[in-house]
């Protein structure tokens, strides 16, 4: 039973640079192998789980590859699930290196991406969101993400949508036990309660379904436009977010023709701030090509901030958020005094009130709360499609149950869709692409 | 099927000297299905039961049909199965249930005169060529000398005289004859009744497949009150059904759209319910014998006590009738009749809280609460015992006063099933308004009986390591005369199927409830009694009563025992279903994309009022579509539909309205059909997937499924389980491929 291929092993860290590189080992016989890496007296197999030690790790012909930490996990206690050995050794490209190749020749394969983790999802470690979870937490670019990433691995998503998904498979069997025995017999106030229920169900649902946005907004990021007319400020405010001089900014209008990108931390959430041509009928060539990718950008935005100058007119497009600058141009508190609910800065007298005003602004426009999340994100599509599906078929279930006896086998049959789907986003089906689907995107080692 | 043997060959077969093709041991409603498919589709057959005049016996209550068993009946029906039929010509009083949710869950419940249902099971008996009854009681199996490299299996059975029966297969439905021990308080008595089986028998099933997992279960049945004693004047009358439409059979619902029936209305019963003043009990018995010899054979019925169990006896078996086409008609005129006129009534009444202090006080001296039994009991049909300690009082629990039969001189009160002792059985009995002066002809009793797991089993119901025995009612592990039937029906065709050299009847979750139950019952086993159930279904808006026909049509055709003309009718609604669908999808009324389709899954748009829509938009030119008959002028063209049959009608209504769900059922259903279809080796190694929890190992070892899915389904089998043998096949087959 216990095959040397059984032991997958990966670097763990990043290669390259650093003072210690991380190699994990994992999988049946793992400590058979380990015996063979090392001459200790007590040889791995026999120490207790929890402890390390300090050795040399020997190649074929017994000689020093490298002095490393070896730390002993015993199954079911590691991540994996499985017994596994982990080796802290020298960092750099040449040890780490070598060490793999050793352990290839005593029989470890190099794992696949997320193969750690699959087995930990395999072994009953994680639950599948916090298996996604980790996949998060190795991706995430910002302290935020990784907080969030965490959060969910720590099961905070799971803890969400499994009552949840508990208090809908409890309606649903109550449903189809009254379907199979009572009729005519059934709670005089069923039909009302029933409905109740699913109305809170499908609220609860609408809830976490909310966090999708803030989740995919901590993941990947938002795209915010800057737009306006030519001359507008727009330059003037990028540099201002940026808190470097990162456009060039002139008075002449049109000065900037394409379109410029720069990344801005808000709250932790990484903008992919863009400065575009201002949009006018525009005299070049270039800049007439640069007022149709502002456009293009324009469609595609999360947020579009529509600058207007104080001193000017404009019509904003739908939906943007309009900030009127330049408003040192203006006598002093006019804006306020004609009622205007646009909000008016001025980057250059009052740049620091400027920011804040446009910070505010941007997490209105991305719907994003000040403060860290507390409660559980939704992290990826899978997670949003399969809890949308889910609402829906609440929703219709309420719908059914609303026409009372006739529509009951009707509203059964949604109310188990929808615990279906709670279901599949957890894992608690089985469904042959699902882990590879979620597997796949992971990267080696963890 | 290598001889051609008459009837008279396969009697002399009692010597020994003769191999029949199929052997079937046990008359009750598996038994009779299995024996009547098997001969029907031309393999010689044995049934072997205690009595001969006691085939298809209900032991306990008198009805067929209820909540999702319905599905199960219809189903058998459309296959070629006796159940329906003889229910629908055998019964007392027809109910439909669950008729306010609409057709998909609808279902038939038939209260039965027992005597004549088994009568008339034994004249079909009787009346199939292919066919002989033999009086005996099995005790033994007869094995295949041993041989080296050559597996042992059962070649036919030992009677407790002597007698041999040799035979290709064998179907056992062997009921609660195996291991039966009856409890009334803590006095056990031995077997079920008199048809008991001596003990050698399951000791060689034991040897024959040490993985069959035996284990116990238990039944009950309440006491049966001498109509004589009731004071029914303090109970409710439950009347049938006034126009009772949903017949199990289809040969019913043909003949009762084309026959011209007496139809009498419900008030002039009244009337003559009230003018005569006769009607006694359940019904009016004098009418009802008048029907004589086209009617029930019930004259000949004799219900009696014996060794404290009411029992029933029905002699016409003796004298076989021939079941021909003018008989058939006439017993179905005659059951049309009492369904219109002559229904039996029955009587409600409930538990009070003296019947409930009384079970309370008593309920160590109960052979189920007192330790005495193990077996796990059936949670759906409670004793009375149980409901009480699990659902308390709620101001009584219903008691329902059913006729067993004609002239049975007792009833059946429905609610009562318990294993007390007989003393406190009548003490409680005596509580129950109308029964204050109850006598028993016989109390109540709790049995207790062996049955395997069933997941020893493949999808034809033959034991998996031993191919040519096939188990099928009670000794599965599932309650009920439908899930018998059913399971019976199923195993004798196969058995019939294999001798023939053809390929098995296997039905799969999403064509038909009998699929369901026996996917269940060999995937995921039972842990007590199991009975049907429509949320066992995952398809349960695509398997509808009223499509049955339809849906298994293709398995009917090939089996050939329903008959042609049944058939082509099948042939001829599904043409016209799958025609109309067409039309009405892309005939435009308003030119906005509205269709009589649409207009159909509408709520509350009738078949007629699409069809009315329809004419109206041809009068006022808004079709475009030429092809349309009304587009000639000739508007009469579009009350074609006024000649369809009013089934035809709903099926294609139901298929309109329901269409959204069923897509949805059906794309969850693809999945598991998907990982249905991957298939695990019969000797597959478990314990080489690494990983794969030791439970769950265990469970795949032990139940050994034959798919991905099958393997998802066992409880204790968690879905990483399955990912690991997921890969674990897919790299088996990588390896074999290379």
């Amino acid at each position: 039973m216990i095959g040397e291929g059984d032991v997958i092993a990966a670097l763990a860290t990043a290669p390259g640079l650093g003072g210690v590189a991380v190699i994990r080992m994992s999988g049946e016989g793992v400590y058979a192998l380990a015996d063979r890496l090392t001459a200790l007296r007590v040889p791995p197999s026999a120490r207790p789980a929890g402890t390390f030690v300090y050795t040399r790790l020997l190649d074929a012909a017994g000689a020093t590859l490298d002095d490393a930490l070896m730390l002993f996990f015993r199954a079911p206690h590691s991540y994996t699930g499985e017994d596994t050995v982990e080796l802290h050794v020298h960092g750099g490209r040449v040890v780490p290196e070598a060490v793999l190749e050793r352990l290839w020749q005593l029989g470890a394969r190099p794992a696949n991406p997320g193969e750690f983790t699959q087995r930990a999802f395999l072994n009953g470690r994680l639950d599948l969101t916090q298996a996604e979870a980790v996949a998060d937490l190795i991706a995430a670019r910002t302290p935020r993400a990784e907080r969030a990433a965490r959060a969910n691995l720590q099961g905070r998503l799971g803890a969400a949508l499994e009552p949840l998904y508990e208090d809908t498979l409890a309606l649903s069997a109550e449903v189809e036990h009254l379907l199979d025995f009572d009729e005519g017999e059934l709670p005089e106030d069923f039909f009302t309660d029933a409905r109740n229920r699913l109305e809170a169900l499908s609220a609860r649902t609408a809830a976490l379904l909310a966090t999708w946005h803030e989740g995919r907004l901590i993941r990947e990021g938002a795209l915010v436009v800057l737009a306006g007319k030519p001359n507008a400020g727009k330059s003037t405010l990028l540099n201002l977010l940026l808190g470097y001089d990162r456009a060039i900014v002139s008075d002449e209008p049109g000065t900037t023709r394409d379109a410029l990108e720069e990344t801005f931390l808000l709250d932790g959430v990484p903008l992919r701030l863009v400065d575009t041509a201002g949009l006018r009928e525009a005299p070049g060539a270039i800049e007439r090509e640069g007022v149709t990718r502002a456009r293009a950008l324009l469609a595609q935005a999360d947020a579009v901030l529509y600058l207007i100058a104080a001193n000017d007119e404009d019509t904003p497009p739908e939906g943007a958020c309009v900030l009127r600058t330049k408003a040192d141009l203006l006598p002093n508190g006019a804006a306020i005094a004609n009622g205007d609910p646009i909000p008016s800065i001025s980057a250059t007298t009052a740049p620091e009130a400027a920011r804040a005003v446009v910070c505010d602004a941007l997490r209105a426009a991305l719907r994003l709360g000040a403060g860290e999340t507390a409660h559980a994100t939704l992290a990826n599509a899978r997670q949003f499609a399969g809890l949308a599906e889910a609402e829906k078929a609440l929703r219709q279930a309420e719908t059914e149950f609303s026409k009372g006896e006739i529509g009951y086998v009707t509203a059964a049959q949604r109310l188990r869709a929808a615990a279906e789907a709670l279901a599949e986003i957890l894992g608690r089906t089985w469904s042959e692409d699902l882990l590879d689907r979620i597997f796949s995107s992971f990267c080696v080692g963890k | 099927m290598d001889d051609k043997k008459g009837k008279d060959d396969i009697e002399d077969a009692s010597n020994g000297l003769f191999n029949v093709d199929v052997l079937v041991v046990g008359a009750g409603h598996a038994g009779c299905e299995a024996a009547f498919a098997s001969a029907r589709m031309g393999c010689k057959t044995i049934l072997i039961t205690s009595e001969k005049d006691t085939l298809g016996l209900m032991p306990c209550n008198p009805a067929v049909g209820g909540l999702a068993k319905s599905h199960l009946v219809v189903e058998l029906d459309a296959l070629g199965g006796e159940m329906g039929f003889n229910a629908d010509l055998t019964g007392l009083q027809y109910r439909t249930l669950n008729a306010s949710r609409g057709p998909a869950v609808r279902a038939v419940r038939i209260q039965c005169d027992k005597a004549a249902y088994s009568a008339r099971m034994a004249r079909v008996a009787a009346s199939l060529p292919n066919l002989s009854l033999i009086e005996g009681t099995v005790v033994d199996l007869l094995l295949s000398k041993e041989e080296s490299n050559k597996k042992i299996l059962p070649e036919g059975v030992l009677l407790s005289d002597g007698r041999k029966f040799y035979s290709k297969r064998i179907v056992l439905t062997s009921g609660t004859a195996l291991g039966g021990k009856i409890w009334i308080g803590h006095c056990e008595k031995d077997g079920a009744g008199d048809a008991r089986l001596a003990v050698k028998l399951p000791e060689t099933l034991r040897q024959l497949s040490p993985s069959l997992g035996w284990r116990r279960l238990k039944t009950g049945t309440p006491p049966r009150i001498y109509n004589a004693s009731v004071d029914w004047s303090k109970t409710v009358r439950q009347e049938g059904e006034n126009n009772p439409v949903p017949f199990f059979s289809r040969r019913m619902k043909l003949f009762a759209s084309s026959a011209d029936v007496p139809r009498g209305t419900s008030k002039k019963t009244e009337t003559e319910k009230a003018n005569n003043g006769t009607q006694t009990l359940f019904g009016q018995n004098d009418k009802y014998l008048s029907f004589g010899p086209n009617g029930l054979c019930v004259a000949s019925s004799i219900w009696k006590v014996v060794d404290g169990f009411a029992t029933y006896r029905s002699e016409s078996a003796t004298s076989p009738v021939v079941l021909d086409d003018n008989r058939a008609l006439s017993e179905m005129a005659a059951a049309f009749e009492r369904a219109k006129t002559g229904q039996f009534a029955c009587f409600e009444t409930h538990t009070t809280i003296e019947s409930h202090a009384i079970i309370r006080e008593n309920l160590e001296r109960s052979a189920l609460y007192g330790g005495k039994i193990s077996g796990e009991g059936v949670r759906y049909c409670p004793s009375i015992e149980d409901k009480i300690v699990r659902f308390g009082d709620r101001g009584g629990h219903h008691v329902i006063l059913e006729p067993e039969g004609v002239d049975c001189p007792w009833c059946y009160p429905n609610g009562l099933s318990n294993s007390l002792p007989e003393e406190v059985q009548l003490r409680l009995a005596k509580t129950v308004p109308g029964l204050e002066n109850a006598e028993f002809a016989a109390p109540g009793y709790a049995i207790e009986y062996d049955c395997i797991d069933p997941r020893a089993l493949n999808a034809c119901l033959a034991v998996k390591d031993v191919p040519t025995l096939y188990l099928a009612g009670q000794i599965n592990g599932t309650t009920g005369y439908e899930e018998a039937a059913a399971q019976g029906f199923l195993a004798g065709v196969n058995a019939a199927l294999s001798v023939l050299g053809k390929a098995p009847l296997i039905l799969s979750r999403d064509e038909a409830y009998i699929g369901v139950m026996v996917d269940d019952l060999i995937t995921k086993g039972t842990d007590e009694p199991y009975r049907m159930f429509t949320s066992r279904a995952e398809r349960r808006l695509l398997l509808r009563p009223g499509n049955a026909h339809l849906r298994l049509r293709h398995h009917a055709e090939r089996l050939g025992i329903v008959s042609n003309e049944l058939l082509d009718l099948s042939k001829q609604e599904d043409a016209w279903l799958n025609e109309t669908e067409l039309k009405w999808r892309s005939d435009w009324l308003d030119g906005k994309g509205l269709n009589r389709w649409k207009l159909l899954a509408r709520d509350g748009e009738s078949f007629e009022s699409a069809s009315v829509a329809k004419k109206d938009a041809c009068r006022n030119g808004a079709n475009n579509d030429v092809s349309c008959p009304c587009k000639n002028d000739s508007v009469s063209a579009c009350s074609e539909y006024a000649e369809i049959p009013a089934e035809w009608k709903e099926e294609l209504t139901l298929r309109a309205k329901y269409e959204g769900y069923i897509a949805h059922e059906a794309a969850q259903a693809k999945r598991l059909i998907h990982s249905g279809s991957i298939k695990i080796p019969k000797e597959f190694d478990y314990a080489s997937i690494k990983g794969l929890r030791f439970e769950a190992c265990e469970k795949l070892t032990r139940i050994r499924p034959e798919t991905l899915r099958m393997a998802s389904e066992i409880p204790g089998v968690n879905p990483a389980d399955v990912a690991l043998l997921a890969v674990a096949l897919k790299k088996g087959f990588a390896n074999k491929s290379k």
